[in-house]
């Protein structure tokens, strides 16, 4: 409480709650990427009033507990903040809609879940399934791989991936002649698992294995499969982010993976180049994680700014009005919309795009072909 | 009420409401396009118990009453639609949502405006607003117009036009010097007004004119501006559809306008053929409004085909099921997806493109830079 003129100061910032739900190896390069994008806002004198980040780091799954996200949400609510940014997981995004209608605070969801909006939540995704899915059926089909066998995990939106996936494989004239669900998370039997399914899978001569992964099992099996001798035409969803990192690349020699990195997205380029300015000394990120994180908070700033009032309202009825804005993730000419009861903000054929590891180089791949 | 064999016989065929709001210069092509899409579908197997159309054709804005519209929309879901597809109208497409709400029956939209989602209203959408404005605003910062004028009319949706119109701009770099609001039909004093509006227009110099019109009085409007001597760069939302009819196509020289009819666009181009194969002696129809009606019906179609149960709740769910299927609208890489809260379908960069009337002929413009 105050007796201070509040007509006579400068703008307090804005309250934005950042809900960190993924490991520091990723969380780390958000907080660098959301202050370097508040910083060049605040610089071009399009919100003076600029921005205070709360932050909150929960753990939550897939080894720790949602609830932990609820609280973290709740809490930063009662912080004051009119917008929060993240979660990331998919079974954060799933989750927290109910909350944050509860609520009434928007929620920026940042996972590939495409059944994580509401009134009050918002996504721009990293990865999208559908887009995903589709984007791995066309290849299938470019390519006459028709008889397929798939390998997805137990996380609640691989039903989702599988769900698209088998509409798109019903449309693109793909049969699926097996498909085996992996445990989500690295349980000790996963060898064991891994080469019993290797080994029924070859028996069957499919055409090309499809993987559908939402974490580091994926890269598990693409080494395992790679390791055998089973040389089989292999595709796998977004969980080839792997891929983008050198310590790991060779884990996925050999296979073509769905990603948001295009090479021909100058809005990425242009990121990244700022991102290495602005940060010497750290290590470099990925292009689909800096993408995502610069998509998100740049969407959700523009919500900020179209708001007529500085309210949890204000700032929902703001981002409906945000339209057209240029994407770093995915082909060039992706882009973020929202609207009243649209509340997926990246679109376009191509936000996902097909890259593949070739002799350890992570090289493009090609683009959907609409069917 | 029969004792007749149900698990013998044949399925009997969906029932699909047809709302037809419009004038029969558009909706007598709707009614062959949306006949030839389902024989299509059936034909294909997809759909083997087939469609059939209730038809209604509402005496409904802007002459007549909105309420016409949804007596209308009622009388079909009573008539046991599991589906409506129409109106036209933005207006209709505004008004409609809470009555598909309160029916719980999916209602496909066919308006410009983006204000006609919720649970039960989906849109495919003759003309999309933001992305026209932001078109139109892209051509005017690419050609270097900073000043600029700007007319509009009474309509509703001519609103949201213009919210988004200034948004656009702010973000572009244009100043708007002056707006007029014209009426939306075709009222006795529109010569005095326009006579007016140019006058005092023109004596602000500015580098371009914007008019954002909702029917023929915007091609009254063209025609005053290109005959009166005024050669100001000028640009039009998609009311610029007259300038794909060749009879007053002159109304239109000089103008840039925004459409859904890309040239490089292959869909549109093999269902325009085929439509007039089949459909020889039907009078003439721009290509923008045979891919409107093709993709319209074509997502319904296949919302239908994904509905796990044929019911209302079923093709709703089916409808959020829709994704990435190739666009007759817009640029070649447009596609249409839905999904839980997310009912925009026709989505890309390029769902508007520009075109010009230049020495009679409707030739390509350009497509969106992204800002």
């Amino acid at each position: 409480m105050t007796r201070r003129d509040q007509y006579q100061e400068q703008g307090d910032p804005v309250k934005i709650g950042v809900l960190f739900d993924t490991p520091e190896m990723f969380s780390a390069h958000a907080e660098r990427i959301y202050d370097l994008v508040a910083e060049q806002y605040q610089a071009s004198g399009r919100f003076e009033r600029g921005f205070e980040f709360v932050k909150v780091y929960p753990y939550g799954p897939p080894a720790g507990s949602f609830q932990e996200v609820a609280a973290a949400y709740h809490d930063l609510c009662d912080q004051g903040c009119i917008a929060v940014i993240g979660c990331n997981h998919a079974d954060d995004n799933i989750a927290i809609p109910p909350f944050a209608d509860a609520r009434k605070v928007p929620v920026m969801a940042l996972g590939a879940t495409a059944q994580g909006m509401s009134e009050w939540t918002f996504s721009v995704s990293w990865s999208s399934i559908p887009h995903d899915a589709y984007c791995m059926a066309s290849w299938l089909k470019k390519n006459g791989h028709r008889r397929i066998v798939v390998t997805w995990d137990r996380a609640d939106h691989g039903s989702e991936y599988m769900l698209h996936f088998r509409i798109a494989a019903a449309r693109a004239g793909l049969q699926i002649l097996s498909d085996v669900r992996f445990p989500q998370l690295l349980t000790p039997e996963l060898p064991d698992t891994f080469a019993r399914t290797l080994e029924q899978m070859r028996d069957l001569r499919p055409d090309a294995l499809a993987h559908f992964g939402t974490g580091w099992v994926a890269g598990h099996w693409s080494k395992f499969v790679n390791e055998s001798d089973w040389d089989v035409p292999r595709i796998m969803n977004d969980a080839f982010y792997g891929a983008s990192m050198p310590a790991f690349r060779s884990w996925y020699e050999g296979w073509v993976g769905v990603t948001m990195w295009d090479d021909a997205n100058k809005v990425t380029a242009k990121v990244f180049d700022d991102y290495r300015a602005r940060y010497p000394d750290v290590e470099e990120p990925g292009r689909e994680m800096l993408s995502m994180y610069r998509d998100a908070i740049t969407a959700l700033i523009e919500g900020i700014i179209l708001a007529p009032i500085l309210t949890p309202d204000g700032v929902r009825r703001g981002l409906e009005m945000v339209q057209m804005l240029p994407a770093a993730c995915g082909g060039p000419r992706t882009c973020i919309s929202f609207n009243p009861y649209n509340h997926r903000g990246l679109q376009g054929p191509d936000v996902m795009v097909l890259r593949r590891v070739r002799d350890g180089e992570l090289i493009m791949e090609g683009y959907i072909e609409l069917f | 009420m029969t004792r007749r064999d149900q698990y013998q016989e044949l399925g009997n065929p969906v029932k699909i409401g047809v709302l037809l709001d419009t004038p029969p210069k558009f909706s007598d092509h709707a009614e062959r396009i949306y006949d030839m899409v389902a024989e299509r579908y059936k034909a294909s197997g997809r759909l083997d118990r087939g469609v059939e159309f209730i038809k209604r054709y509402p005496w409904g804005p802007p002459a007549g009453s909105i309420q016409n519209s949804i007596n209308a929309f009622h009388e079909l879901c009573d008539l046991g639609c599991v589906a409506i597809i129409g109106g036209n109208h933005a207006d209709d497409s505004i008004a409609i949502p809470p009555y598909a709400d309160a029916r719980q029956v999916p209602f496909m939209g066919l308006g410009a405006t983006a204000q006609g989602m919720s649970k039960w209203a989906f849109s495919i959408c003759w003309s999309s607003i933001p992305h026209d404005v932001y078109t139109m605003a892209s051509w005017l910062k690419q050609n270097g117009h900073k000043r600029i004028v700007m007319t509009w009319d009474r309509a509703d949706h001519a609103l949201e036009n213009v919210v988004h119109f200034r948004n656009a701009c702010a973000r572009a770099g244009i100043r708007i010097l002056a707006d007029e609001r014209f009426p939306q039909l075709l009222v006795p004093e529109l010569p005095q007004i326009f006579a007016r509006t140019l006058e005092e227009f023109r004596d602000l110099k500015p580098d371009a004119l914007a008019h954002f019109g909702t029917g023929p009085m915007s091609g009254e409007w063209a025609a005053f501006v290109t005959h009166s001597g005024w050669d100001v760069p000028r640009v039009m939302n998609d009311a610029f559809y007259g300038a794909a009819f060749p009879e007053i196509r002159a109304n239109y020289e000089g103008w840039v306008g925004t459409t859904m009819w890309d040239s490089e666009n292959q869909v549109i181009a093999d269902f325009y053929k085929e439509y007039y194969e089949r459909h020889p002696d039907a009078p003439y129809a721009g290509q923008e409004m045979v891919a409107l009606y093709r993709d319209g019906v074509t997502a319904l179609l296949e919302g239908v085909a994904l509905a796990p149960i044929l019911t209302p709740e079923g093709v709703r769910r089916g409808l959020e099921l829709v994704q990435l299927l190739p666009a007759a609208s817009g640029g070649p890489r447009t596609c249409i997806s839905f999904g839980p809260y997310a009912h925009r379908g026709t989505q890309g960069a390029d769902v508007m493109v520009l075109r010009r009337v230049k020495n009679g002929e409707l030739i390509m413009e350009g497509h969106i830079e992204l800002f």
